[in-house]
């Protein structure tokens, strides 16, 4: 029970402070509410772009794969090979030929030659292995593959590999 | 997109806080001999909400309700409702903070991709590199448009609330803690029944 009219007023004081307090804090959360809210929206993270792929025509491909058999002039046979590759683009130092035989298994081509850049024309690859003359050929006939890859010259980047070009030898 | 997403969500927020500033500042100071719990019933607003002065309670259900949707509903006697706004809200904000945190890592994964795709020294290894890459921005695309969708849904829901705890929610009065109009529980009996034999029943108050 209050006592007098002092006693009255220091109680509604404090409870006048007390409510004041109250308001500024709900005012202070619920400002802090909208800035988190806000960066909530706002710093979601965007999404990254893919670069622009350049391993595509980096070095130039190989095209028009061809082979063909014949004879040399001293009577041994000789399988041809020859390609074409777009001749503007400058990085390209050589191409490996790489070489399979009654196997088509990629992981089992075997490196034959490196053939450089010609300066003029296109390039070509002769192959006169033992192992494709009739008297060394122990079978009727042999599956050969082969498949060029392109070297350039920055950063020696390894170009994309060829199709993969078939050829029959036949025993004579 | 995201900027106009972000410039709406700015100005509504501006518009409740503009709401509920006016309304605190209107909000009388009552004497300590009017602190006493009474029963009030304070189902339409009259005038205008921004004309009339608004009661503590409802000031106080506002500001719960920015905080945490749904809980000025409940404070206001409206427990189905704010409950169904909470977990709906936290749903939605809990399904945009996984996905944010997705896009956070694919983002990692693609710029760790970039990388190795420049130091890339063959056809073969910087083909397989740019596979992944596509692959993860299918996939980061992917949860972009969910955070987004869901994030729209969470902040709609905010707002629904707000505009609900605002206009439509009613004050069903202030009732002493642990006080129960009703027997509440679940209740299952056994109760026998002259043509089944027995019957089991389950009764769920709430």
């Amino acid at each position: 029970m209050l006592s007098s009219q002092y006693d009255f007023d220091v109680l509604y004081y404090a409870h006048y402070k007390l409510k004041t307090s109250m308001k500024k804090q709900s005012v202070f959360s619920v400002c802090l509410l909208g800035i988190f809210l806000y960066l909530f929206v706002e710093g979601c993270s965007k999404p990254e772009d893919l670069v622009a792929p350049t391993h595509f025509t980096r070095v130039p491909k190989v095209t028009n794969l061809q082979g063909a058999i014949g004879v040399t002039p001293t009577g041994k046979r000789q399988l041809l090979v020859t390609w074409e590759y777009d001749t503007l683009t400058s990085n390209l130092r050589s191409w490996d030929i790489t070489r399979n035989i009654n196997d088509t298994s990629l992981a089992n081509f075997v490196p034959l030659e490196i053939i450089r850049k010609p300066s003029l024309g296109y390039p070509f690859y002769s192959d006169t292995s033992a192992t494709f003359q009739s008297s060394f050929m122990t079978t009727d006939s042999l599956d050969v593959y082969y498949r060029v890859i392109p070297n350039g010259i920055v950063n020696n980047f390894v170009g994309q590999p060829s199709d993969v070009l078939h050829m029959i030898v036949r025993r004579n | 997109m995201h900027l106009r997403l972000g410039s709406l969500i700015f100005l509504l927020l501006a518009l409740v806080f503009v709401i509920a500033g006016t309304a605190m500042a209107q909000t009388q100071t009552a004497a300590p001999r009017d602190t006493v719990v009474k029963q009030t019933a304070d189902s339409t607003i009259q005038g205008g909400f921004l004309g009339t002065p608004w009661p503590e309670r409802r000031v106080v259900s506002t500001v719960l309700s920015a905080l945490i949707p749904g809980s000025g509903q409940t404070y206001l006697g409206h427990t189905e409702k704010g409950a169904a706004f909470t977990l709906g809200t936290i749903a939605c904000a809990l399904v945009t903070g996984l996905t944010e945190n997705n896009i956070v890592g694919r983002n990692e994964r693609i710029g760790e991709l970039r990388a190795q795709y420049q130091i890339a020294t063959n056809y073969v290894g910087a083909d397989t590199i740019w596979t992944k890459m596509v692959s993860t921005k299918e996939l980061l695309d992917n949860n972009v448009k969910r955070r987004d969708i869901f994030l729209k849904l969470t902040v709609a829901l905010w707002v629904a609330n707000m505009v609900d705890v605002i206009f439509f929610s009613g004050d069903k009065g202030e009732k002493p803690f642990g006080l129960r109009e009703t027997e509440r529980g679940t209740s299952l009996a056994i109760v026998p029944d002259s043509r089944n034999g027995f019957n089991a029943v389950l009764t769920v108050r709430f």
